[in-house]
């Protein structure tokens, strides 16, 4: 057993989201359809329990804003346009190492992979959805939707 | 005068949020000078003086570890700390790198104060800036 449960995938996301990105979240009640644009990120990991992945899933355009706030810029200047992909990787790095620690303890090795982000597709979307541990369906302050899920 | 440090990640977005963070840290700082691996870490210690370097441990052609242990063998260098940044939080990993010879270890997501910690502890305190 892992232990994970939505609330933990709920407090990592949230708390990693907040300390990286200065991006508040809540869990999303009024959950809407996909928009067209969208981006998942999925990264492996290995525990002495288990192995798995966890997965990030959120529009170009709320990528874009979590990348100029990474690095304290306007979400409108130019050199932060081809950084979304990038932002939400190292976001769902951060997430990773955090559960980690959280459901197995600092004294074991967790093993991390390499985030890989991936245009959005809604069979694959749906296959992690169901087979996930743990899913949850978060909004920041704007309304942004973000899904983030923890499977094995 | 301020501290020189170096950054190494592969990531942009990555050393770009090390730089701003090390800014916001109240640090008294020089230069920070990128790099997108071990290899042109190395060319820029080659040319640069370095007080500190940072680093993360997965990069192509050079990872994070094999740069420390160049620098090792290397009297020009072996005597530059550098301080690990990395999403592992595991303090059996952390102890096998400070074994390894790393002066520290960030973890992420990373604050100024970690920074600003690590650089005094491991440089002293004279160059802190009014801010």
């Amino acid at each position: 057993m892992s232990g994970i449960s939505n609330e933990i995938l709920f407090d990592v996301t949230k708390q990693v989201f907040e300390e990286a990105a200065f991006v508040f979240l809540e869990m999303n009640d009024e959950i809407e359809d996909w928009e067209e644009d969208m981006v998942q990120v999925i990264m492996s990991f290995q525990s002495p329990e288990s192995e798995g992945r966890m997965v990030l899933s959120a529009s170009n355009e709320f990528t874009i804003e979590l990348a100029a706030n990474m690095l304290g810029m306007d979400e409108d200047d130019e050199t932060v346009l081809d950084k979304g992909k990038a932002a939400i990787g190292e976001i769902l790095n951060m997430i990773c190492g955090v559960m980690m620690e959280r459901l197995y303890g600092d004294e074991v090795i967790c093993k991390l992979g390499l985030p890989e982000t991936q245009d959005f597709e809604v069979d694959q979307f749906e296959e992690f959805k169901q087979t996930a541990e743990s899913y949850i369906s978060l909004a920041e302050e704007m309304g942004a939707r973000i899904d983030a899920a923890f499977i094995i | 005068m301020g501290y020189r440090i170096l950054v190494v990640d592969d990531s942009e977005i990555i050393r770009s949020v090390v730089k701003k963070t090390i800014n916001m840290s109240g640090l008294n700082v020089d230069v920070i000078f990128e790099a997108g691996d071990g290899v042109d870490a190395l060319d820029i210690l080659d040319t640069e003086w370095i007080d500190i370097v940072f680093a993360d441990l997965n990069m192509p052609r050079m990872t994070g570890m094999e740069l420390v242990n160049s620098m090792a063998d290397d009297n020009l260098l072996d005597n530059i700390p550098v301080v690990i940044i990395s999403s592992e939080h595991s303090k059996v990993r952390i102890k096998e790198l400070m074994d390894q010879g790393i002066k520290a270890y960030i973890k992420k997501p990373f604050r100024p104060e970690n920074f600003k910690d690590i650089v005094v502890e491991v440089l002293g305190d004279m160059n802190m800036g009014g801010q």
